[in-house]
């Protein structure tokens, strides 16, 4: 079903090496590897959210490392100030002017570790950054590199101090992705080997060749039918009982984007209902917020999706 | 791919059975073989292409034109290119041909014997039906709908009331039938059971239809004329000869079948002329009534003729032997010229109507001479009328429009600048024949006022009777003696140099008494029905249609009385323009048969590839019944690829190939850009039988192994 122009093959091929070199990094966790791929490509942000040592920085660190240019790192925690981030003017005497020292936002994949920690000031300067690729410090602004990508992480069992981010600035992330425990044989792997082998250092996507993937996958083409599809089960999370808030069209917007990007890295220069299945978790779990008694009943919002997925037609 | 050939057949014998049936309307020598070999040029193109790709209206086109082709090279050779190829020569005589051919139709009487302009016209039709029915029956695989351009050809006879020979029809509509099951057959096995709204709809439109047939027909047929069917023939069971032309003036002509009714033999229809069996005087205003006898003259041997014979000199004597099939009436047939006649017994020669009459019935033989007088325009033109006459022969019926009609035929006969009897007569005559005027209809229009006549003047659309009797009263406004002679038309002469005429050789015709001569005919009723008029009233050379339309319009009885104001409104400024229209319009029509066909092109484009989606969805939900057998989650909300994933597993590796190529053709089919190539129906279908094969011997083997357990 590879079908496609030379180029699209040559980008699949480059795509799948990407996957590959992720996949060297988490173990076991295909389907999350290719789901961070996938986000890279769409121009998108990843939020990580899981419990800790199951490598959510090292999946952060592989993708950085895998794609040719910067990274920066910051862990946050709560005292934690947004030009800590964005960088600062300094005033220089010997020439009387000021100088704007770039910070570590400046890169192409932006790791930030336990976002949950830092203020909510903090939280949200990063968070507009990667809204609009640019940042303003002192009344002028600074555009951010391309391709550019936020990888957050964050910690959902330890509560304390912490600021958890709020559904709204949530659906600034175009996916979350848990890791979760390795399987059995990975584990085993894993303390046999004493960790994973680190991730190679030599990147196998050039920055260029980025740039040229993800417009690629701007060109996938998106049928109407599959708009449609997109459109209802949108439309599915708004009216489900168990929902309080349901996916904005950003949601809708963000989710025909990663589906675009799973079809490029699948190879095909057109999107499947297959594709959105696929995505429709990632995309939107993160953003719905139950109601209190969907929550006590224990329902998870990718139950609820699963449901809605089931009850919707796939269109002809 | 065979299927579509058949099918293809299928159209091909629908047409031209289709088409046969116009030979009641124009006897097939003119136009049968011609266009057998145009349509036979159409379908041999068409399949030709249409083995070679899946595109639903190229084949049609190109079919098409190589059929505009074959009728160039057929009917227009000499205007054509290398004989072939049409050039804008061959346009203008076929723009040229189709009025000619349809001011034929409208003043002939059906079956036309001549006109390549018709042959052309049917020919053409016929490639066009043709054309569509195979685009929408093979082409857009929509075979009802092919039955839409036949039934084109069936109106056309049937509307004008001609019989049709059941043959035709059977063959026809079982053409049609055997193209819908044809195109039909695979549609059926994936065709779903209809639901209970789709049987109540249908039944309530059958219903709807019954009661609308019912209620609708009679209304119909009710209605006035020109939506009235008349008919051109009946049926008559026995082929007596009576005669009888209705002879009211506001009676439709009803038409007798083609039965012979009368042979002669010993001289050509055109020395004979008509035979003529009684004659009328008196008229009312609407009818002729016929009068009695008269004196009686039983006479052997002498020469019967109902005037003295002083002024002409006659020719050389001519023997006929008549034999009529079946006299159903007392009169004899006999030439209208001074005869000698050997009467059979019982036999009694009335002189003053000129008729003879026999108390015999059944078929009767008879031996009649007659001695032709030598007319011609010259001596005619010296002669005078007969003054000592009945003067029943002077009387204008009083209507109130005889002024009118005198009028008329004042302005008439002065436009001609006629002077003696004889050239008002050919004046009065010409007019009548006139093919810009008078046009020869069987049907009558309802009465306007209480003069006949007077309508038939204003109306123009008449029969024998009607052109006879307006010259008859427009010749006595004038002071003539005239009578309406009632007869045959001399026949068509067959093998052996037998004459036959028909029923439909019914004929009526004036008569006008001379001093010295007796009684002339004259014919106004046109040539397309009665032939060319008598060698000694020739149609004047200035009877040109622009000359004589001037001539007419201003000659019309516009100044007459107001509630009858005649509707010809020509004016000589309009002609020109009109002609200018008449000779653009084929143009014109062509365009916009063009731009119909380009049209309709692209709507079957549109349709086929709707079909061809829907149709390879149909096959898609075909086999997931039969998946779902195997347990297969065969959801609305799962995607081919996943249910293609789920299955593949379950069947051996030939179906899950099949599978896996259907399921990536339903899914380039809804989800992939622009319109994409899809395999073709046969690879399809067999990715569809292999699919379904393979899961019965699944579910035969699981059962079994239940048995076995």
């Amino acid at each position: 079903m590879t079908q496609g122009t030379p180029t699209a093959t040559t980008a699949a091929g480059r795509a799948q090496l990407l996957q590959d070199n992720l996949a060297r990094a988490v173990r076991g966790r295909r389907d999350v590897v290719r789901t961070a791929a996938a986000v890279f490509l769409a121009r998108g942000h990843l939020l990580l959210e899981d419990v800790p040592g199951v490598g959510k920085t090292t999946l952060a660190r592989a993708l950085a490392a895998s794609v040719e240019g910067t990274v920066g790192r910051v862990q946050f925690t709560p005292d934690l100030l947004p030009s800590d981030l964005t960088g600062v003017t300094i005033y220089r005497q010997e020439s009387g002017t000021f100088e704007f020292h770039p910070g570590p936002l400046f890169a192409t994949i932006v790791i930030g570790d336990e976002i949950n920690r830092a203020s909510p000031k903090t939280q949200s300067a990063l968070l507009e950054s990667m809204q609009e690729q640019q940042v303003t410090v002192d009344g002028t602004s600074y555009p951010l590199p391309e391709p550019f990508m936020v990888i957050a992480t964050q910690n959902p069992i330890e509560m304390e101090g912490t600021y958890p981010l709020p559904e709204a600035q949530r659906d600034r992330f175009m996916a979350q992705v848990s890791i979760g425990y390795p399987p059995a044989e990975n584990e085993l792997e894993l303390l046999a080997a004493g960790g994973w082998a680190p991730a190679q250092t030599q990147p196998v996507v050039t920055q260029n060749e980025a740039l040229e993937l993800i417009k690629q996958v701007d060109t996938v083409y998106v049928s109407d039918s599959v708009r449609q599809y997109v459109l209802a089960l949108v439309r599915a999370t708004r009216d489900h009982e168990a929902v309080e808030l349901g996916a904005s069209p950003r949601a809708g917007l963000q989710l025909v984007a990663l589906a675009r990007a799973t079809a490029a890295l699948s190879g095909r220069d057109y999107v499947l209902p297959d594709d959105v299945q696929e995505v429709l978790v990632a995309v939107l779990a993160h953003r719905l917020a139950l109601t209190r008694a969907a929550r006590s009943a224990g329902t998870a919002a990718a139950d609820v999706l699963s449901e809605i997925l089931s009850a919707t037609p796939v269109p002809r | 791919m065979s299927r579509r050939l058949a099918a293809l057949a299928a159209v091909l014998a629908m047409t031209l059975s289709s088409a046969l049936i116009l030979q009641t309307l124009v006897v097939p020598s003119l136009w049968l073989g011609r266009t057998m070999l145009c349509v036979g040029v159409v379908a041999v193109v068409v399949t030709l292409i249409r083995t070679r790709t899946q595109s639903a209206g190229l084949p049609s086109l190109a079919g098409f034109a190589a059929g505009l082709l074959a009728i160039s090279a057929v009917y227009f050779p000499d205007e054509a290119l290398l004989r072939v190829l049409p050039t804008p020569a061959t346009i203008e005589a076929a723009a040229d041909a189709i009025p000619e051919a349809f001011a034929l139709m409208r003043t002939s009487f059906p079956p036309l014997t001549s006109g390549d302009g018709v042959a052309f016209l049917v020919t053409t039709g016929v490639v066009l039906v043709f054309v569509l029915a195979e685009m929408l029956g093979v082409g857009a695989f929509a075979p009802a709908w092919a039955g839409l351009p036949m039934l084109t050809l069936w109106a056309i006879p049937i509307l004008l009331g001609a019989a049709v020979s059941p043959a035709y029809l059977v063959a026809a509509a079982a053409s049609y039938v055997v193209l819908i099951a044809i195109q039909a057959r695979d549609d059926a096995r994936y065709r779903r059971r209809p639901t209970p709204q789709a049987v109540r709809t249908t039944t309530a439109l059958m219903a709807s239809a019954l009661v609308g047939a019912f209620v609708l027909a009679p209304m119909l047929l009710r209605m006035p004329v020109p939506l009235r069917v008349h008919p051109f023939y009946e049926l008559v069971g026995s082929s007596t000869t009576r005669l009888d032309l209705g002879l009211g003036l506001r009676d439709d002509l009803v038409r007798n079948n083609d039965a012979e009714l009368i042979t002669y033999t010993g001289a050509t229809p055109a020395q004979v002329g008509p035979l003529h069996a009684y004659t009328v005087e008196e008229f009312t205003g609407s009818d002729w009534v016929r009068g009695d006898g008269g004196e009686v003259l039983t006479s052997d041997g002498q020469i019967l003729w109902p005037a003295p014979l002083d002024g002409v000199a006659l020719g050389e004597q001519v023997d006929l032997e008549i034999n009529v099939a079946n006299l159903g009436q007392d009169r004899l047939l006999l030439p209208g010229e001074p005869r000698l006649l050997r009467l059979p017994a019982d036999v009694q020669y009335l002189p003053a109507s000129d008729e003879a009459v026999a108390h015999i019935g059944g078929e009767v033989s008879y031996d009649v001479s007659f001695l032709p007088r030598t007319l011609g325009s010259d001596a005619l033109s010296r002669l005078q009328l007969a003054t000592d006459v009945d003067p029943a022969l002077l009387q204008v019926p009083e209507t109130g429009y005889e002024s009118d009609i005198a009028e008329l035929t004042r302005e008439v006969v002065a436009e001609a600048g006629a002077e003696t009897p004889y050239q008002q007569l050919l004046a009065i005559q010409n007019y009548l024949r006139d093919p810009g005027e008078f046009i020869y209809s069987t049907s009558i229009a309802a009465p306007t006022t209480p003069d006949a006549v007077w309508d038939f003047l204003n109306d123009k659309h008449g029969y024998c009777v009607q052109f006879a009797t307006t010259m008859i009263v427009m010749a006595r406004t004038l002071g003539m003696p005239a009578r309406l002679a009632v007869g045959f038309l001399p026949g068509e002469e067959g093998a052996g140099g037998v004459v036959n005429v028909t029923a439909h050789d019914a004929h009526a015709w004036p008569q006008v008494q001379f001093e010295g001569i007796g009684w002339v005919r004259f014919e106004p009723t046109p040539g397309v029905q009665a032939g060319p008029p008598p060698v000694y009233a020739p149609e004047t050379p200035g009877a040109e249609p622009e000359p004589s339309s001037s001539t007419t319009s201003s000659a019309a009885p516009s100044e007459g009385v107001s509630t009858a104001t005649p509707r010809d409104s020509s004016t000589a400024g309009g002609t020109s323009a009109e002609d200018e229209q008449r000779r653009r319009s084929p143009w014109l029509v062509s365009l916009l048969v063009l731009v119909g066909l380009a049209g309709a092109a692209s709507a079957l484009a549109r349709r086929h590839a709707r079909l061809q989606q829907t149709d390879l969805h149909e096959r898609w939900d075909h086999v997931l019944r039969y998946l779902e057998r195997l347990g297969v989650d065969v959801a609305d909300s799962r995607t081919p690829r996943a249910i293609r994933d789920e299955a593949v597993a379950l069947l051996d590796d030939e179906a899950a190939a099949a599978l896996t190529g259907l399921a990536d053709a339903v899914e380039a089919a809804a989800y992939r850009p622009g319109i994409t190539s899809r395999p073709p129906d046969e690879q399809i279908d067999a990715w569809v039988d292999a699919v379904v094969e393979s899961v019965r011997q699944i579910v035969r083997e699981r059962s079994s192994a239940r048995v076995g357990v």
